[in-house]
């Protein structure tokens, strides 16, 4: 009875101490739950933080932004692209159509990505003068300049891909006010916002590289200032003042010699041994690292041709076209019997592995020449003009093609749609020239009967649609 | 006492039995066992009364309100208000009983925790002889028929037995005998309060014993409302469904979620896949939030927010829903999508009972897709190639490969498919008691194979539920429920990738290579026609994909008496599960994939404490009041660790993960608190007029700034039946009800409202190893974000008919949830890709209706049926900013499809939005489609209903449950995907394409196979997902009071057979219409992608064979 008793008086208490403790002791506000995670605020306080989220800037480089097959389905507009047939193409085939819809999924993901790229660029640029004090403190000036030198250069280089693709975009240049609702920005707001970065890039970045062939240097700026130039030049600005601008740049560039062209086109691509991190592949002006830990079908997406069922073909009439030598053995493989050629420049089929191991390439010497001879041509309105032939016989003479004494703009502009075919500038070139409807006209029977055109993308009205969601956010973007 | 198990006991009476009981008794040596009870409540309730001159009702109410007796009145002839003085102290109920009516006629009787009170009609065998002379004057007396009333807890006095037909009767002694005189072929009528009537024919003999049954539909069935507390299902207020432990039993579970499909109106409960172990997707009047957690909270004996099948089902006493916001808002925090709470079995003091059951079943899928045979699918993929200008396939440009390739082709659905999955259950449990203590333990073990080859699911179990009374005022209630689960190749994803495999993987490759190696993948025909597809066996058999789930559940409540009306509680839970997934995917798992695997770990408690205090009084005799009000705490902490490799120069599977050529490990942690107070008061008024109020005051770790909210809820009941002026003979019952409440919900991310930076790698030098970078966060901060509140009007009635023998309730409620807790997409071009934000509306109304009957009972023959029926409308009614429409961007399956569902003002959460087919273009094969996008779906259904009826004649029982829901749309992307038309898969392998548009076949039905403005997000997927099902079937035999059982110590055995899923009427082409995806490996299901096939591992049609036996 007594150890009854006891208990009872023990719990008792128990019950009351309890009453007390939970009416009156825990009346506070909990805090929040940020243990382990990154919060934001006062991060840039060493050199080893701002290179942190300087390479964060990189990063959305590394999620498949400009592979092949699984963002850019807007370039399949051109002619240098086609899709095979059926719905599984779908969003390849919108474009190819010029029927594009505004939930195209791989367009959207584009999007979010160079987004992205801008929104982690414009944060540290925020933080401008915090970071200048930082490496003020530890002795490095130079070491600022070229820190926001990379990331004005990433950021000019989404919003090129940015404008040249949808056209008119909101203009965000700082974070710190972001409402979601902000209006278009006119193209030379965008560009003159581009052509800025890109200045203050070239003159922030030193001549080579720092810690990793990939990440930016002066020339790689310059170079993507003189296609800025070029591309500023044509459609929809037309400040043909640009072309000389372009012309100086690519010279610069050239004239520095650091980079060379190939000897042999099996050099420049689809072997790992001649990446750009490997054996300093003298062409790769602009290359990024594909090594991302992607297997098996994420691999094969980078550079789809080179695995099975690429996503990217070629068309008929663009193969036709396309002169006969080194270089269209190298780009193509069949074609010869009547069926639809396939892209082997990429290299050989992906056998698996843990990672995929090769670069894209964004920008390569060849296109930089290119971009010379016809920014030269258009400035000087020669056609003879004797450095812009001697650029563009470099490329043909590689191509195991004759040299040619006199060349137009146009010349030009096709010798790139076939050294470059498949790769990134086709399409924005046919955008800037106005020949979408000359190209076109070019399109073989077979291709008009798998798949027809549409009308939705026209030359005076190129863009691709602004994702659905973001319109529906932000009734601004409605164009 | 527990009786001895000893094998030659039991093997002895064999040879003496039927072939039935052979089997019953070889079934039980084959499979051995697991086991069920029933409930005794505790008399042991003592009572200190010291009443003066107050009126016997005055008595029975204090005894009612200090315990959990109810007092039953056999007769009006109980003079109630006759004035009597008492006076006990620490005495059990029986003393009160003595004093109050030693010196009258009445007789009384507990039974459980019923006491009934019955008129003693002068001393049985004179009454009977007088009546006889009396009445029975025209028949002369050739017989008194005696014998023994009694129900399963003994004998029974106070049954009145009357012959049929007369006005002859008696009723029983205390010992429960009778006596009456009554001729051959008389039949007996022998009927009790709260017992199912039984009429007998008087036969040869002379004695005619009589066990009675409970009445299942007995208006003094308790209901569980929570936090600790029942209330007579007569003084009920709000929206509850019941699901009773008799209900359970007569289907073999695997989880407990499977009771509740199609047994409680307004509860839809979908079954999103067949993989072993897998749950259902369970939701309570419909969905209320677009983007966050649906799934109802579920409470196991006071422990909150505890995985519903981390119950053994064998351990469940009963289910309660809470449906409605005046029940649901106690528990505030997720009661807005319904609360389930589980009571599992207690001991009780008196005869220990050891059981055990056991079954075993054989499943195989319930349905096997049409596919194209190999010859077919050459020729298709062919015609399809040329079609595009490129010729012949190479892998089939020859007639001799063909036939080489049609000679090794596989099934694959045969070959993946097991056709007779065991699964095997067994149960043991023991329970009992004395004064003091009671118990009841019970183990589990469950392995059940997938269909699936290598698919398998295993769990043991064990439980203690442990109560004791320490003091006259102290006592303690607590439960140790230990459980591990095992899963083998089980996720649902996993399921997913082999479902399509099964059907979408080329019939025309070979299982193996030239060199014994599995053919991976579809390369094996070359570039032209491979798909992403892998091998569906080779995965299957080859992946070892584990997952161990321990969890540990305790709970620990301190009961003490403050005084009479006042009662303190204490109590404490802990809730610890850890999760281990070790996967192994081998090389080729993937399309071209090198091995890859990961060891993953998440260690989760979950914990609470509440200090309770009750109060219950009754004033005036007729005021019922109880009051409860409680301070209770809870919190959560979850750590994480994980680790994968990629690339195996050695196959060590995932127990080696150093040896991986590339290596990535993260870990988190995460934590949330909630703590609240809570009020409640219950009132009724003579059981006439019943009100119910509560209110919750809660703070929660989740939300920066606006920490606090405040909830309130009511409810009004009206006992029409109880009034004076009610007078029906048809009507026994009739209640009105109406209630209204909020409940708040904040279950979202415990860091969803900061801003956070992410670290993403960035592997600028080309080398293997990626550097940490520092990237901003994905989510837009909202340090405003709040309490979502869901406001619900519930109104209904109750209608009993006939004695209660037909209950009909109806209920129709409007659900609104406002300030929705919505993970809003922002516009991309900010950087940013979600902000959790506070904007919408959601609405949910419907009604749900219960009928429920008895139409017939008689001493062998009785049938029971219970129907219901659910309807809700789900609607959008506001989004963020006037926004119209949101696309969430869902994709699914190996082939990463896009799923057609998006948030659109004015639909219901999901619908699907798409352009409308309008058929092929007879000219060129083209399909037809209208020009703009717009709703072409809605995976809600229109209505739900299930149809369940026990029949049984003597021994034999019979249940069949028929399950239904009504007008549904399903997105078949499986469809587009067999027909060669999505990502991926660019032949198809569906029958369908026999249907495909020609040159020479132009009124096809399906567009060409090279058409080129085929789209997938089209009506021509929305399909009709309606079906009714035969969801179960079973026939059981119990044997009781047979000479063979007694003779090894048997109380009771039941063997059944049974079947589930046997029958499915539906027009769904796909594999199952019971579908349903958005499940993720969190388990969560998103609703915002219901009803979307991609692809799904299939439901089994499954027999089983099972028995229970009682000693």
């Amino acid at each position: 009875m007594k150890t009854k008793k006891t208990i009872v008086n023990v719990v008792s208490k128990m019950i009351f101490l309890s009453f007390l403790t939970l009416f009156f002791v825990k009346c506070d506000d909990f805090t929040a739950d940020t243990e382990g995670e990154l919060l934001p605020g006062n991060i840039f306080n060493s050199k080893t933080a701002v290179e942190r989220a300087v390479l964060g800037v990189y990063s959305p480089l590394a999620d498949k932004l400009f592979s092949n097959s699984e963002a850019y389905t807007h370039l399949w507009a051109a002619d240098d692209r086609t899709a095979v047939t059926g719905a599984n193409k779908a969003e390849f085939l919108e474009y190819d159509q010029l029927i594009p819809t505004d939930i195209n999924t791989k367009m959207e993901r584009t999007w979010a990505l160079l987004w992205e790229m801008v929104g982690a660029a414009n944060t540290v640029i925020d933080a401008t003068e915090e970071i200048k004090e930082v490496f003020k403190k530890e002795g490095d000036e130079a070491g600022s300049a070229r820190s926001l030198g990379e990331v004005h250069y990433l950021r000019a280089m989404a919003y090129y891909e940015l404008v040249r693709t949808w056209g008119e975009i909101p203009l965000l240049s700082s974070q710190k006010e972001v409402t979601g609702l902000e209006p278009l920005a006119s193209f030379q707001d965008i560009y003159n916002l581009i052509i800025a970065d890109l200045i203050f890039a070239k003159e922030g970045l030193g001549n080579n590289s720092i810690k990793g062939v990939y990440r930016a240097n002066k020339w790689m700026a310059q170079s993507l200032l003189a296609n800025v130039y070029l591309t500023t030049a044509g459609f929809p600005l037309k400040n043909t003042a640009n072309y000389a601008l372009a012309a100086a740049e690519a010279k610069e560039v050239i004239d520095v010699g650091v980079y060379n062209l190939e000897a042999e086109f099996s050099g420049i691509m689809g072997d790992p041994e001649n990446n750009l991190g490997k054996s300093g592949n003298t062409e790769a002006i602009i290359a990024f690292p594909a090594n991302k830990i992607i297997d098996g079908w994420d691999a094969g997406n980078y550079q789809a041709e080179a695995i099975a069922f690429g996503d990217k073909t070629v068309e008929f009439g663009f193969f036709d076209n396309f002169p006969a030598g080194v270089r269209k053995d190298f780009t193509f493989n069949g074609g010869a019997d009547g069926a639809r050629p396939k892209y082997s420049k990429f290299g050989p089929a992906w056998a698996g592995g843990p990672a995929f191991d090769d670069d894209i390439l964004y920008m390569r010497y060849a296109e930089l020449l290119l971009i010379y001879a016809e920014a030269q041509i258009q400035a000087t309105g020669d056609n003879t003009d004797a450095a812009a032939l001697a650029a563009l016989n470099k490329v043909k003479v590689r191509a195991g093609l004759p040299e040619v004494a006199s060349a137009t703009a146009t010349d030009v502009v096709w010798e790139k749609a076939w050294e470059t075919a498949g790769e990134f500038s086709r399409w924005y070139d046919i955008v800037r020239t106005e020949t979408l409807d000359e190209v076109n006209a070019l399109r073989d029977t077979r291709d008009n009967d798998l798949t027809p055109l549409g009308s939705k993308l026209t030359e005076a009205n190129p863009w691709a649609l602004i994702p659905a969601n973001d319109v529906a956010d932000n009734p601004n973007l409605k164009k | 006492m527990i009786k001895n198990l000893n094998l030659s006991v039991k093997l002895t009476p064999i040879h003496k039995l039927s072939l039935k009981m052979k089997l019953t008794f070889i079934l039980v040596f084959l499979s051995l066992l697991n086991i069920e009870a029933e409930s005794i409540y505790s008399q042991n309730t003592k009572f200190t009364l010291d009443l003066k001159n107050v009126t016997v009702e005055e008595v029975f109410n204090q005894i009612k309100n200090n315990s959990e007796f109810k007092i039953l009145h056999a007769t009006d002839e109980i003079d109630l208000q006759r004035l009597v003085t008492i006076s006990v102290k620490r005495q059990r109920v029986e003393m009160i009983l003595k004093q109050l009516f030693s010196a009258t006629p009445i007789i009384y009787k507990i039974v459980d925790k019923q006491i009934v009170l019955s008129l003693q009609k002068e001393s049985s065998i004179p009454t009977v002889s007088k009546k006889v002379e009396t009445v029975d004057h025209v028949i002369a007396v050739q017989n008194t028929v005696t014998g023994t009333v009694s129900d399963a807890n003994g004998p029974l006095p106070g049954v009145n037995v009357v012959i049929q037909g007369t006005t002859t009767g008696t009723t029983t002694d205390f010992d429960g005998n009778y006596s009456i005189a009554a001729d051959k072929g008389n039949v007996l009528v022998f009927s009790f309060i709260g017992m199912a009537t039984k009429s007998v024919t008087v036969g040869d003999s002379n004695t005619v014993n009589v066990v009675l049954a409970e009445n299942a539909d007995s208006l003094d069935e308790v209901v569980v409302i929570g936090y600790g507390k029942s209330v007579k299902k007569s003084d009920l207020t709000g929206a509850v469904s019941m699901v009773g432990a008799k209900d359970i039993e007569k289907t073999p579970l695997i989880n407990v979620d499977q009771a509740l499909q199609g047994r409680a109106s307004g509860v839809s409960l979908t079954q999103a896949s067949g993989a072993p172990g897998a749950g259902y997707k369970i939701r309570v009047r419909g969905a209320n939030s677009i983007t966050g957690n649906n799934d109802p909270l579920v409470v196991v004996d006071g422990l909150i927010d505890v995985g519903m099948n981390s119950v053994n089902p064998s351990d469940i006493q009963s289910i309660s829903v809470l449906k409605d916001a005046s029940s649901t808002a106690i528990y505030g925090n997720r009661g807005a999508n319904g609360v389930i709470i589980i009571t599992t079995k207690k001991g009780s003091e008196g005869k220990s009972t050891l059981e055990f059951g056991s079954y075993l079943s054989f499943s195989s899928p319930t349905n096997k897709m049409d596919l194209l045979s190999p010859a077919e699918f050459i020729e298709f993929a062919n015609t399809k190639n040329v079609g595009a200008g490129e010729g012949l396939i190479g892998a089939f440009d020859t007639q001799e490969k063909i036939d080489n390739l049609i000679a090794n082709s596989v099934d694959y659905q045969d070959a993946l498919y097991r056709d007779g999955a065991v699964a095997q259950n067994y149960q043991l449990s023991f329970r009992g008691g004395s004064e003091k203590i009671s118990y009841f333990v019970s183990g589990n073990y469950l392995d059940q194979e997938g269909l699936a080859i290598n698919t398998d699911f295993k769990r043991y179990a064990m439980r203690a539920n442990i109560n004791a009374d320490i003091s006259d005022k102290l006592s303690i209630v607590s439960s140790v429920n230990l459980q591990r689960t095992k899963g083998l190749n089980n996720h649902a994803r996993f399921g997913e990738r082999l479902g399509i495999g099964g059907v979408g993987f080329y019939n025309v490759v070979p299982m193996l290579d030239a060199n014994g190696n599995y053919n991976t993948s579809t390369q094996f025909l070359g570039d032209d026609v491979a798909s992403v597809l892998v091998n569906p066996v080779f995965l299957a058999k080859e992946s070892k994909l584990e997952s161990i789930g321990d969890r540990v559940q305790t709970n620990l409540s301190l009961n003490y008496k403050l005084t009479e009306k006042f009662t303190v509680n204490v109590n404490g839970g802990i809730n610890n599960a850890k999760f281990l997934g070790v996967d192994y995917n081998p090389a080729g798992s993937g399309i071209k994939s090198p091995a890859r695997a990961r060891h993953g770990s998440v260690n989760r408690t979950r914990w609470q404490y509440a200090l309770k205090l009750a109060y219950d009084n009754t004033f005036n005799e007729k005021h019922n009041l109880s009051l409860t009000a409680i301070a209770e705490n809870r919190g959560e902490q979850q750590r994480e660790f994980n680790a994968t490799g990629v690339g195996f120069f050695t196959n060590l599977e995932a127990y080696n993960l150093g040896t991986a050529d590339t290596q990535t490990i993260g870990s988190s942690f995460s934590t949330r608190q909630l703590r609240s107070v809570i009020g409640r008061a219950i009132y009724n008024y003579d059981s006439k007029y019943l009100v119910t109020a509560s209110v919750r005051h809660d703070q929660t770790s989740v939300f920066p700034k606006n920490q606090r909210a405040v909830f309130s809820a009511f409810a009004l009941g009206w006992n029409i039946n109880n009034e004076a002026f009610f007078n029906s003979e048809t009507i026994s019952l009739l209640r009105l009800r109406a209630g209204w409440g909020q409940t708040g919900n904040e279950k979202v991310a415990s860091d969803a409202a900061i801003d956070l930076l992410r670290n993403n790698p960035w592997i600028p030098n080309g080398g293997d190893v990626g550097i940490p970078t520092v990237l901003p966060g994905r989510r837009l901060a909202n340090p405003d974000l709040k309490w979502e509140t869901t406001v619900q009007t519930n109104i209904g009635f109750d209608l009993g008919i006939i004695n209660n023998k037909f209950n009909l309730s109806f209920e129709y409620y409007i659900k609104s949830t406002e300030d929705l807790l919505l993970d809003r997409i922002l516009p991309r071009f900010t950087g940013k890709e979600r902000q959790m934000t506070n904007v919408g509306t959601v609405e949910n109304k419907g009604f749900d209706i219960s009928f429920s009957g008895t139409p017939i009972r008689t001493d062998d023959f009785s049938w029971d049926f219970n129907v219901n029926f659910s309807k809700n409308k789900n609607e959008i009614t506001q989004l963020f900013g006037g926004q119209d429409i949101i696309f969430p961007g869902i994709r699914f399956g190996g082939s990463n499809e896009l799923a057609p569902s998006v948030i659109k003002v004015g639909e219901s959460i999901g619908a699907f939005y798409g352009l409308v087919y309008e058929g092929v273009d007879a000219a060129t094969g083209n399909a037809i489609y209208a020009d703009e996008r717009q709703i072409i779906g809605n995976p809600n259904p229109d209505f739900t209903y299930g149809i369940n009826n026990t029949v049984t004649y003597k021994g034999v029982d019979l249940n069949f449950f028929i399950q239904g829901v009504q007008g549904n749309d399903i997105f078949n992307a499986t469809r587009s995907q067999l027909m060669g038309r999505a990502g991926g898969i660019p032949s198809g392998t569906s029958a369908e394409l026999r249907n495909t548009w020609t040159a020479t076949n132009t009124s096809a039905s399906l567009p060409s196979l090279n058409a080129t403005n085929t789209k997938l997000l089209t009506s021509e997927f929305v399909e009709d997902g309606s079906f009714l099902r035969l969801k179960n079937i079973s026939l059981g035999y119990t044997l009781k009071d047979s000479n063979a059982l007694k003779s090894i110590g048997g109380e009771s055995l039941r063997f059944y057979i049974s079947g589930q899923n046997l029958i499915t009427l539906t027009d769904y082409s796909g594999i199952d219409p019971e579908i349903s995806t958005g499940k993720g490996f969190d388990g969560t299901f998103n609703d915002a992608a219901a009803g979307v096939d991609v692809g799904a591992y299939p439901i089994s049609k499954t027999f089983t064979l099972g028995l229970n036996f009682k000693f």
